[in-house]
């Protein structure tokens, strides 16, 4: 166990590094932020000043060395346009994603799954061909056009909830909903794909015959051994929640990280973008570990070391 | 499992009681809700330069001048001007405006203000709007003296977004603390920032001028259009920036909204690279401004906002001549001096463009250039890429690009110079002669001497073509009917100019 979690964090810090130089170097191959910052038809020693200003006239790998090394005292620098710390910026905005991804994850498991079971126990059941349906539809609309349509429907129309932003605590509603979407089909699909194999088992046959009923073999048997492929998605599903934010957050004018990529990106705010993919990358590390983890822990055949 | 779920629950938990805020109270006469499409890149006026911005900073600061309605340059911090000489300016100070925190504003911040933005070592983004001072001084009667390096009647056009902060609270706050709280002496007071949500103000009711008539104001980010026009339909925003011809029709069927708009000092046009094969023939170049047909575009596609016009300024503009109509749409003639200029011709030409332009305008421009025997291809990158392209040496540079351009001064000066002269990083011409007439119409003082200058250059440009100028663009904003206000060209939101009807 411990040998695996070492040569595990091992990787995780190889993988982490590479991806600090390939983002650092891809961002300034095309130049810095510098134009878009001054004023339309600067002179150049505006522009010259400017450059100068932020850093941006020294050689690549001196402005590389400089940011490992602020990195190495966990200082992530400040943001090139808005001249505040990276490190408050990204504090300001993480607790909104968390909040987003977090419902929207509740949402997808809470919806998806129990969804899932039913339509693998009632197979032909015409609520379960509708469920099929739902599911198609949530795989297939892009959130930019459901995000609006949501938005019209239920807060200008209804006007039962907020348009967009995050002044009130149900502002979160739709766009977690609309985040949802995409992964709660995955749930559904995944859960019932896997019921309905653990269903088709020899044990199961053998509980039915002893005389449980199949809600009942569901409940006591097979839920428990189909929650392995569930588990494993739900670890790529958080990851994707995270990107698909980016959409959503912008469409419902959202706080949250994903709209600051954005922006960070259009506006080459280097060291902002830097900040957003690794925590981006410890994330995603992190997650697979822990999927890893509950792996062994749902199923106590599975040995951690025997894994590479 | 259930130790899992219960530590999710309760992080969940934690998380709506931090960030439920009270219940989003409606827009109305008490507190005027404002969409952006961005927040405030900073707060301190002299470190950017983008409208999301100014929109807001521009009411928690005073400028040293500013424009009325109508665009004249009327007085703000300054009362009163006197040119002593070609290069010299006296400007009589207020000596009844406080700053937020009660200090009085005097000259020195004046001072403090102009030495701060056009010192190099700071690093303002707004640097070349004021390079041309070249010193700003206490007289011993308390006016404060510019000195320009060269005679600069454009140098008013640029004061009046020259905004004035206090030199003590600056200094004591340190440049981190004060983009962060601003403190100026405008009619609205900086009161809280939320990251990546909202500004508020709240009206300053010691101001010394027209009071505002919203006792609080809210700047939201709200990115999307779709979502902004939602915002104002559904009664969240007042007033929301950023709409395009469609959204202002929608607007238009909604209840109690529409569109309001504004013709700005904006120029879009298309620039024509003389340095390149085929376009070094004036009659090729020539032949893609009689090629080109602006009411169609304007009326087409624009929606009748925008305005087409026939020189490389807006009506806004000091310099722009009435009745000056530039060269006129006429594919045959096009047609016929490309047939003259024969295989150069013939080439492809590339179009440089970025997502931040109307790109069924783009595609317009392409179609038109079509129609008369050119092959025109578009090239789209990314805005810094596209303006890196702008500035690289002009053989290396794309052979057509689309650009709109603002000065943010209403003087032709900020438009043409940049853009024409051989000395500037954005200009694709090199003409001793054009040179000298930008550079006498740069430091002539006298008003009517300059605007003959300017005709002499708006002639060049018909004759040389090194832009076909295309309409001086409109913005567009929507609010609320209740909201009584007039946007003007030089796209600010002041909020002391808006009052509200029930």
């Amino acid at each position: 166990m411990s040998r695996f979690l070492v040569r595990r964090l091992l990787q995780a810090v190889v993988s982490i590094l590479g991806v600090m130089a390939l983002i650092f170097f891809l961002q300034r191959l095309s130049g810095d932020p510098v134009l878009l910052l001054v004023s339309e038809g600067a002179s150049q020693q505006a522009i010259d000043a400017l450059r100068s200003n932020l850093g941006f006239d020294r050689p690549m790998l001196v402005q590389f060395a400089d940011y490992m090394t602020d990195l190495a005292r966990l200082d992530l620098g400040q943001s090139v346009v808005q001249q505040v710390p990276v490190a408050e910026i990204i504090k300001s905005r993480l607790p909104y994603t968390i909040w987003l991804a977090g419902v929207a994850l509740l949402l997808a498991l809470g919806i998806g799954a129990p969804l899932g079971v039913f339509m693998a126990m009632r197979r032909n059941h015409p609520l379960s061909k509708l469920g099929m349906g739902f599911v198609l539809a949530g795989q297939s609309l892009p959130t930019f056009w459901s995000g609006v349509i949501l938005i019209l429907l239920f807060a200008v129309t209804l006007g039962w909830l907020p348009t967009s932003g995050a002044r009130a605590a149900e502002s979160v509603i739709l766009p977690a909903f609309c985040l949802s979407l995409l992964s709660m089909a995955t749930f559904a699909r995944v859960t019932r794909t896997a019921v309905l194999d653990e269903l088709s088992k020899p044990y199961i046959r053998a509980a039915r015959a002893k005389g449980l009923s199949l809600g009942q073999a569901v409940r006591r048997h097979a839920l428990r051994n189909s929650a392995i492929p569930v588990i494993s998605i739900a670890a790529l599903e958080i990851a994707n929640l995270l990107s698909g934010a980016v959409i959503v957050e912008t469409v419902f004018a959202w706080p949250g990280l994903g709209q600051l990529t954005i922006q960070s990106i259009a506006a080459r705010d280097f060291p902002i973008v830097q900040a957003i993919v690794l925590l981006g990358a410890f994330v995603s590390i992190l997650l697979n570990l822990a999927a890893d983890l509950l792996y062994s822990a749902v199923d106590p055949r599975i040995r951690l070391e025997g894994r590479t | 499992m259930r130790l899992v779920t219960r530590t999710l629950f309760a992080a969940l938990f934690a998380a709506t009681t931090t960030l439920a805020g009270p219940l989003a109270a409606l827009a109305d006469a008490e507190r005027l809700v404002i969409d952006l499409v961005d927040e405030p890149t900073s707060l301190d006026p002299h470190l950017q330069w983008n409208p999301d911005s100014y929109y807001v900073y521009r009411n928690i600061f005073d400028n040293l001048l500013t424009r009325d309605d109508e665009g004249e340059i009327i007085p703000q911090i300054a009362t009163e001007w006197e040119q002593v000489s070609d290069t010299e300016t006296v400007f009589t100070i207020r000596d009844d405006v406080t700053f937020h925190d009660g200090s009085p504003l005097t000259a020195e911040d004046v001072v403090y203000s102009v030495k701060r933005i056009t010192d190099p070592e700071f690093g303002s983004p707004q640097l070349s709007q004021f390079e041309s001072i070249t010193n700003a001084e206490v007289l011993e009667d308390g006016r404060v003296k510019l000195t320009t390096a060269t005679g600069y009647p454009a140098l008013f056009a640029q004061l009046v977004k020259l905004s004035i902060v206090p030199k003590a609270i600056v200094e004591e706050m340190g440049r981190e603390a004060f983009n962060l709280a601003p403190v100026g002496s405008g009619p609205y007071k900086f009161d809280s920032w939320q990251r990546g949500v909202e500004v508020s103000l709240v009206r300053n009711d010691d101001y010394w001028g027209d009071a505002g008539a919203f006792p609080a104001a809210v700047f939201r980010a709200v990115p999307d259009a779709s979502t902004r026009v939602a915002n104002l339909t559904s009664g969240a925003s007042d007033l929301v920036v950023g709409m395009d011809p469609d959204l202002a029709a929608q607007l238009e069927a909604a209840d109690g909204v529409s569109p309001v708009s504004a013709l700005t000092e904006r120029v879009a046009y298309l620039n024509v690279n003389r340095n390149k094969p085929g376009l070094d023939d004036p009659r090729l170049r020539k032949a893609i401004a009689h090629a080109i047909d602006r009411e169609l575009l304007v009326e087409g596609l624009l929606g009748g906002f925008d305005n087409p016009v026939g020189q490389m300024l807006t009506p806004a503009h000091v310099g722009w001549i009435e009745g000056l109509e530039g060269v006129p749409y006429d594919p045959d003639a096009a047609r016929a001096l490309i047939a003259e200029v024969g295989e150069p011709a013939t080439r492809p030409f590339s179009f440089a463009t970025s997502p931040v332009f109307d790109q069924r305008i783009v595609q317009a421009l392409q179609q038109m250039l079509g129609e008369v025997g050119l092959t025109v291809n578009i090239e789209m990158t990314d805005m810094a890429t596209y303006l890196q392209k702008s500035q690289s040496p002009p053989e290396q540079a794309p052979d057509l690009g689309f650009g709109r351009w603002s000065c943010a001064c209403q003087d032709a000066d900020g438009v043409l110079y940049p853009l024409l002269h051989s000395s500037s990083s954005w200009s694709r011409v090199h003409d001793d002669d054009l040179d000298n007439l930008l550079e006498s119409a740069r430091s002539e003082m006298d008003p009517d001497r300059r605007q003959e200058l300017y005709g002499q250059i708006h002639e060049w440009i018909a004759e040389e073509v090194p832009q076909v100028p295309l309409y001086q663009a409109a913005i567009i904003y929507g609010a609320s009917d209740n909201l009584e206000w007039t946007p003007t060209p030089n796209e600010s939101l002041f909020l002391n100019r808006m009052g509200w009807s029930e």
